[in-house]
């Protein structure tokens, strides 16, 4: 009688723990995650504009809004442009399959570096040795989806709402650090038209958020956007890397 | 019958008479273009010449035209478009030149950071080489040798803290935390000439001033004049950067009071700080917070994340506006955690 009742509760617990797991990582989630990957796996290129709003610490105990706009156009396997505007600066930095150039509107100065062959090593490189995130280059990865299911505790998928005029997908994730919520669009592309990053650092959390629109797919981008000549009277600095 | 042939042959007379005397057809066509209507025949198209005086027309002497100039010269075969590229045009002809850009990246790790005397990574000797370093105008000045000497002193601190704390957290790069109390604003670097007995680090001369005085600090001989600090090599001398802690009696008239805390002020003169102590001026670390408006040649702009300071030896500069002028301010580098 004492096993029998052993094995029931030890059947209830397993069961439980599996019902948990189950609602940790929602398989629709994680399906439409799938998909919007898959498409951006199949892509030859990819442009794109965002508007970015994030908090800064601009003092102990007092964040401040920072809104910047970028146009980024990517070109496999290894080509970028992204011109970003925002409050005091207007930047670009453009990648031609060999170097990275970061070139200042506002400043006229410019900076180079010899860059890795392709683009996600390149946007790793830029990240790890410079500090540069790419816009969105997370959703990019062709392991994006299978790295949001190793690394966060939650996914939910949080039903059909409307985002920016499109309907879409609400998606959230979260770990012990980050809250990451996405709003992927409910059409034939299922293209992220929305993520808002939520980091839970301490004292205070605070939070990045991209807004997609003008999507392109497919389109052949002229090599001459990718390269850099630098403007006359433009000067070269050093870049500083941080590895 | 005859008498039909007799009006055919009238009609044709007539018609012929017509012929040969226009005026009479003229009167009659403007008749019938007054009435207006009635089938009148269409104006003729060659009116007759107007009468023109026979004499002859007095020849104005017009100068030859000279030659005109050709047009300008357009290529007469067009470019084809058959380029085997496949664009539009097959590709546009440029005017300038692509350029191959080269790298220019400097590691954190290689630089002297943070407060401590003893945490220098990496080889820190500038060679001054051939540059032609300043104004050539200037005396006793020998570039035509390469000096290959080690101009930065290993014992000098990048800076000194602040006497109060930053109002905002570090901004963390490459495991460096960088930190200043003004915001950044960019403006170029443009090195300031404080004047022919000043020159920057490296600068070789054949002969410095009588009046220059010897200090020695840590077994090293130094030359001191008017704000620059010598090391004896070869037959002449080169410029190096101010040993922390030597102390002179005079600095230059033209050095500024730099602002450290409300109750000291330090002097600065090309790129040197000073205390003022009992003996004189005592050569100090750059104090971290203080603002200046005039940096030497020999730093460079690099770019740290976001921003671009002016790194001069081991001392980062930050671009900042004070009360509307373009200042630098000494930030505080310090290692994470």
């Amino acid at each position: 009688m004492i096993k029998k009742i052993c094995l029931m509760l030890t059947m209830a617990l397993i069961g439980f723990n599996s019902y948990s797991q189950e609602n940790a990582k929602d398989t629709t989630a994680i399906q439409i995650l799938d998909k919007m990957s898959s498409i951006f796996g199949e892509l030859n290129s990819v442009g794109f504009k965002t508007q970015v709003s994030k908090d800064v610490s601009f003092a102990n105990n007092f964040f401040i809004k920072e809104f910047v706009s970028s146009q980024v156009k990517i070109a496999g396997p290894n080509k970028f442009v992204v011109k970003i505007e925002g409050e005091q600066k207007e930047d670009k930095y453009s990648y031609n399959g060999s170097q990275v150039a970061y070139y200042s509107f506002t400043n006229n100065i410019y900076t180079i570096a010899d860059a890795p062959d392709n683009l996600i090593e390149t946007f790793d490189w830029l990240y790890n040795d410079f500090g540069i995130e790419v816009t969105a280059a997370d959703v990019l990865y062709p392991s994006f989806s299978k790295d949001i299911v190793s690394n966060m505790d939650y996914i939910q998928f949080l039903g059909q709402t409307t985002a920016n005029g499109q309907r879409v997908f609400h998606i959230g994730c979260s770990n012990d650090s980050v809250t990451i919520q996405l709003w992927i669009s409910n059409d034939l592309y299922f293209l992220p038209v929305k993520i808002l990053i939520t980091y839970l650092g301490e004292p205070y959390a605070y939070q990045h958020e991209v807004d997609f629109f003008d999507w392109e797919f497919n389109q052949t981008y002229p090599n001459t956007i990718f390269d850099f000549s630098p403007p006359p009277g433009a000067r070269q600095i050093t870049w500083l890397n941080q590895k | 019958m005859k008498l039909s042939k007799i009006k055919l042959l009238g009609v044709f007379l007539g018609v012929l008479a017509l012929l040969i005397f226009p005026e009479i057809a003229e009167a009659q066509r403007m008749r019938a273009a007054a009435g207006g209507r009635g089938g009148g025949a269409r104006p003729a198209t060659n009116r007759p010449a107007p009468s023109r005086s026979s004499t002859a027309r007095p020849a104005t002497n017009r100068p030859v035209t000279t030659s005109r100039p050709a047009a300008a010269s357009r290529p007469t075969s067009k470019a084809a478009n058959s380029s085997s590229k496949p664009t539009l045009n097959g590709g546009s002809n440029r005017v300038t030149q692509k350029t191959n850009n080269a790298s220019r990246v400097t590691s954190i790790k290689d630089n002297k950071v943070g407060n401590s005397t003893n945490n220098r990574l990496g080889n820190n000797n500038i060679n001054s080489g051939n540059k032609n370093i300043g104004n050539n105008n200037r005396i006793n000045i020998d570039n035509s040798r390469n000096v290959n000497v080690n101009v930065r002193n290993t014992n000098n601190r990048a800076y000194r803290p602040p006497y109060r704390p930053y109002p905002r957290p570090p901004y963390f790069y490459g495991g460096f935390g960088f930190s200043c109390f003004r915001p950044y604003y960019y403006h170029p670097y443009t090195p300031f000439y404080w004047g022919p007995v000043y020159h920057p680090w490296g600068f070789f001369v054949a002969a410095i001033a009588t009046t220059a005085i010897i200090v020695s600090i840590e077994n090293q001989k130094y030359h001191y004049d008017q704000g620059v600090f010598y090391i004896q090599e070869g037959d002449g001398y080169v410029v190096v950067e101010a040993p922390q802690g030597a102390t002179v009696k005079v600095i230059p008239s033209e050095a500024k009071e730099v602002e450290v805390s409300p109750t000291v002020n330090n002097y600065y003169y090309g790129n040197t700080y000073y205390e003022k102590s009992d003996g004189g001026y005592t050569v100090v670390p750059p104090p971290a917070g203080a603002v200046v408006d005039a940096l030497p040649e020999g730093g460079e702009e690099v770019k740290v994340g976001d921003q671009t300071y002016v790194k001069i030896g081991d001392t980062y500069y930050l671009p900042v506006q004070v009360d509307g002028k373009n200042m630098y301010e000494i930030a505080q580098v310090e290692p994470e955690n």
